[in-house]
């Protein structure tokens, strides 16, 4: 009997260690017959999840190896546990890649005590999609502009304070003076829309422009909602006449603040691996990440899925990074009062 | 209007008529029934999977993929609650109350019978509902604000005096208890880390299906353990004509299924009240209206199967409505059918009601098709089915426990949610054996975070006026009439408030009373940290947390040194026969049946049981899960039961070969790190 537990011990050992096995041939590349996983900070259904799912289609063709794509979820507590995990715990192969909420980024930058993870030393793959963000008001809101928006006070829904719906117009608030009263509760974006249209709310924020556009075309085409502010690094092409938040601002203190928040807008759909993963191997990703964005087939699916294509290079989000990691204390202090990190 | 809607259902069922589609709308059922039958594997972790597979089909054949697969896990689940007791995914845990105890009476087939009849006539039902009232949706949806979410959420938390039975106080104390849990986690309106213990696993709170799945399913396999029987023990057996049976019962009270059918579909239809929940309040609401219901419910009563499984298959069709309509969605299921929206570039709003009818008619159809082919398929296989009950304990409870096991991780996919199912595992244990209800504790769980949401909004946005619209104000009446209820009941059978006051004794003392002492110093303790929170953080945390140590407080006291309550036969004597028979009242939750056993060996065997829970955690974080699995099996059988090996090693086989394919290869669940892993740096 002992014999045979051994035996099935080995067994099972090698089960579970049969898909990580060391790559057999000198000559084959690496990704030969390997599986990567791309861990998304997200539950499924989001979109992150199916942008990870449309790039698991089609990136094999463009890795050397061709090897199988996998999505994997770990939703919870706002995908900080798959950051750690991918930073952290799982292999430095190069065959686990995150896709998390670039807000995490922001979250390590100004010192939020529950990363394990370093952003300053993440390696980028690129990013997939970008689109800004808006602060919005109902057309019976009587807000029509950003100037009224600093007159009035005007109840805002958000879904909690660490969700985009509450950091926005709570930026707005902190350096352009605007007199949001921002209603925390509300569960999702789609709750959000549906509190505006029933008047419960008088504007929210969190919604970026590409999926805004998608779920309430007639929203912008009977002009039932005011644009009073975009979040992002330049304006949107479709709303040349809407400011971005950091235009209104003139200290050089508080348009730092605003360019880091902004951060996790710009960043969109993005994709990094662990600073341990090999830098050849590093390269074969971020080549074959921006032939992908490139490739028309992908393009024509993710369009056909309600998603533009903006690429960045892992190169591009290596500078963004760059320009904001120098971060005086105050800084630090103020945006993580915005961000209500304790 | 009218014709070009019954012009859109045609079209829609023509086009779902399909044999194409209809070949995928079968898959879809099957999956999900299988997903519904596996404890804790919901149709959630199903229809995630499977999303990818629809972007290639067009968008009928998508939904009716994806809702054959949704709208049947509810279908599936009744089968593990009635046969171990172990509710296959968190809507059916009220199944177990009244389907557990048939089942040990020999009669799993006709409560199966019934749940399958029950579930596709509920799902038929919500389906209709659905289909007939799409046209006033919008308008009606726009209506509910934020205060009459509260409302109804109030409402549904009002049943707990109702599911508290004939333990009024134990049951308040337990609910005060589910609230406090359910306010673990980050804090919506400040960001307050609520006693996360310093865990990231605890920020968004303690997921639903380990805690359903601990409180409800463990304590049954335990004292499976304990009493090592069966779960059907010597009795008779015959599953056919209990089938007839059970088909007969359930249109013999088809009025109660219309009623629990409204109350699946409407409450599904809320966003944020969910699908856990339902089955509870259906339940309760058989208990409250049914003749005779308060003596025999919880004790084998076929309605309360029935009650409960209509309720849970209907909420699919509820559910549709704000998914469809506002792109809200109204299940966790809905959720990612939402994803499939976006892929098929649909967008949830009037277009599926103008535009796009058709196909909002063709998902009511798959919903209608998916309940009757499930109740079909599940009617063709029940025999096999309901011979598990009469089957040895060593050989169900390894592989159940495993799968409860990878069920549980699928909460959240992190160890917490191991330790979770253990906690509440032996919370639930307790609970049972101390006779504290535990339905109150999950309804007070689920509802309890809806609740202090929903009132921050209406608070902040309304201040006092949201409490006068006149729906809240008819929700919130009939929440205290169903909250006071019982308690005058139980006043008046005293003969009065004084008379009960009056009849203090000398204090008794036992052993079972340091549960109040626990549970008033975990209160007490939540509290005191909770002591240095903003007040946005700490206030409904404060309120209920008082509010449990005083109802604990109290019926500690009541036990300690009130006389016991009159016996029911000297109370009908006094009383006369008019006076409601309170005494009478059930224990509103299973009995354990350990007969004659000396407290001291049940006591051993349940640790036991604990002791080998413990163990398959080590092993798992030793050499992984799909290791553990099947020595696990192994080990479990042959010390506890001495099955031959012919038994043995073909089960820990195919267990494991299970596992390995579905959980670990076709869903891609990231197990966690293992120690040996770690060491043999793969």
């Amino acid at each position: 009997m002992k014999l045979t537990r051994s035996i099935l011990l080995a067994c099972a050992i090698g089960l579970s260690a049969g898909a990580a096995q060391p790559a057999a041939a000198q000559e084959e590349p690496f990704y030969h017959g390997k599986t990567v996983t791309i861990l998304v900070g997200f539950g499924p259904g989001g979109g992150y999840d199916l942008f990870a799912r449309l790039l698991s289609k089609h990136l094999p063709e463009h890795i050397p190896g061709a090897p199988t794509i996998v999505v994997e979820n770990m939703g919870a507590a706002g995908g900080l546990p798959a950051a750690n995990r991918v930073y952290a715990v799982a292999p430095k192969d190069g065959t686990v890649i995150a896709s998390v909420n670039a807000s995490l980024i922001v979250y390590d930058l100004v010192g939020g005590s529950a990363a394990e993870y370093d952003a300053k030393k993440l390696q980028w793959l690129g990013s997939g999609t970008n689109s800004n963000n808006s602060i919005l008001t109902w057309h019976t809101s009587g807000v029509k502009t950003i100037e009224d928006a600093q007159k009035t006070e005007i109840p805002v829904g958000a879904s909690g304070p660490a969700s985009t719906s509450y950091i926005y117009p709570a930026l707005a608030n902190a350096v352009i003076g605007t007199k949001f009263k921002i209603i925390n509760g509300y569960k999702g974006s789609n709750s959000l829309d549906l509190a505006l249209e029933s008047g419960e709310i008088s504007g929210r924020s969190g919604a970026n422009l590409n999926s805004l556009f998608a779920r309430n075309a007639d929203w912008v085409k009977d002009k039932k909602i005011n644009f009073l502010v975009q979040i992002g690094y330049e304006r949107d092409p479709a709303l040349p006449d809407v400011p971005v938040l950091g235009e209104l601002v003139s200290d050089p203190e508080d348009k730092q603040i605003v360019d880091l928040i902004t951060l996790s807008t710009a960043f969109g759909y993005n994709y990094w691996v662990a600073p341990e993963v090999p830098a050849d191997r590093v390269e074969t990703l971020q080549k074959a990440f921006d032939e992908t964005f490139a490739d028309p087939d992908f393009v024509a699916d993710a369009e056909k899925a309600g998603f533009e294509v903006r690429a960045q290079s892992g190169k591009d989000l290596q500078k963004r990074m760059s320009d904001v990691s120098n971060l005086s204390d105050k800084v630090i202090a103020r945006t993580r009062e915005i961000l209500s990190i304790q | 209007m009218d014709v070009s809607m019954l012009d859109a259902a045609w079209q829609a069922l023509v086009v779902i008529a399909d044999p194409m589609r209809l070949l995928v709308l079968c898959c879809g059922v099957v999956l999900g029934l299988v997903f519904g039958i596996l404890p804790g594997i919901g149709g959630l972790a199903g229809t995630a999977l499977l999303l990818p597979f629809t972007f290639a089909m067009d968008p009928a054949t998508a939904f009716a993929f994806l809702l054959g697969l949704g709208a049947t896990t509810s279908t599936g689940d009744p089968i593990p609650a009635i046969m171990f007791g172990v509710p296959g995914g968190a809507g059916s845990a009220a199944t177990v109350l009244d389907g557990l105890p048939l089942a040990r009476r020999g009669e799993a087939g006709r409560a199966l019978s019934a749940a399958y009849m029950s579930s596709m006539l509920g799902g038929l039902f919500g389906a209709a509902l659905m289909g007939v009232s799409l046209p006033f949706l919008r308008p009606l949806l726009l209506q509910l604000g934020s205060p009459e979410l509260l409302a109804f959420s109030i409402f549904g938390i009002s049943m707990v005096a109702m599911l508290a039975g004939n333990a009024p106080l134990k049951g308040l104390a337990a609910a005060g208890l589910g609230l406090m849990i359910s306010m673990i986690g980050t804090d919506p309106q400040s960001g307050t880390l609520r006693w996360t213990l310093g865990t990231l696993y605890l920020w968004e709170g303690l997921p639903l299906v380990p805690v359903v799945l601990g409180l409800f399913a463990l304590p049954e396999l335990c004292d499976l353990l304990v009493t090592r029987t069966t779960i059907a023990t010597g009795s008779r057996f015959d599953a056919r004509s209990g089938m007839a049976q059970g088909a007969k019962d359930c249109f013999r009270h088809w009025w109660l299924v219309l009623r629990c059918s409204w109350i699946g579909a409407g409450f599904g239809a809320i966003p944020g009240i969910g699908g856990s929940v339902i089955d509870w309040l259906a339940y309760g609401h058989a208990l409250r209206t049914e003749k005779g219901a308060q003596e025999t419910f919880g004790r084998g009563d076929i309605r309360g199967v029935i009650a409960s499984e209509s309720s849970n298959n209907a909420k699919e069709g509820g559910a549709l409505v704000p998914t469809v309509a506002f792109g809200v969605p109204g299940s966790a299921t809905m959720a990612i059918l939402l994803g499939a929206f976006l892929i098929h570039g649909l967008v949830p709003g009037p277009e599926m009601l103008t535009t796009n009818l058709s196909l909002t008619y063709s998902m009511v159809w798959s919903i209608a098709i998916a309940n009757v082919l499930g109740a079909g398929l599940c009617y063709a296989f029940s025999g096999q089915f309901a011979k598990l009950a009469t089957i040895r304990y060593t050989l169900i409870l390894p592989s159940v426990l495993a799968i409860i096991y990878v069920g549980a991780f699928e909460g959240t996919r992190s160890w917490g949610d191991l330790y979770t199912l253990l906690i509440f595992g032996v919370l639930g244990w307790a609970m049972k054996h101390l006779k504290w209800p535990r339905p109150p504790l999950v309804l007070a769980f689920v509802l309890g975070e809806t609740i202090e949401r929903y009132m921050f909004i209406s608070v902040e946005r309304y201040g006092t006026d949201w409490f006068t619209r006149p729906l809240v104000v008819i929700l919130l009446l009939l929440a205290l009439v169903g909250l006071l209820r019982p308690f005058v009941q139980d006043i008046r059978a005293h003969g009065g408030l004084g008379p009960m006051l009056g009849s203090l004794s000398r204090p008794r003392l036992r052993w079972s009373q340091l549960a109040f002492v626990a549970l008033l110093g975990v209160v007490a303790l939540m509290l005191s940290q909770a002591w240095s929170w903003s007040f946005d953080a700490k206030a409904v945390p404060m309120i209920v947390g008082f509010f449990t140590i005083a109802i604990a407080a109290a019926a500690l006291f009541g036990q300690v040194f009130l006389r016991p309550a009159v016996r029911p036969a000297e109370a009908e004597a006094a009383a006369g026969p008019a006076r409601p028979k309170v005494s009478q009242r059930i224990h509103m939750d299973l009995e354990s049946e350990h007969g004659d056993l000396p407290r001291r060996l049940v006591f051993a065997r349940a640790g036991r049981f604990f002791g080998w829970l413990a163990g398959f955690m080590l092993s798992m974080a030793t050499i992984g899960i799909v290791a553990t699995v099947p020595i696990f099996v192994v080990a479990f059988m042959r010390v506890e039961g001495r099955e031959r090996w012919r038994l043995v090693l073909p089960q820990a086989a195919l267990l494991c070969a299970f596992v390995y394919f579905v959980f670990d290869r076709l869903l891609a669940i990231p197990w966690p790190p293992t120690l040996i892993g770690q060491w043999l740096q793969i």
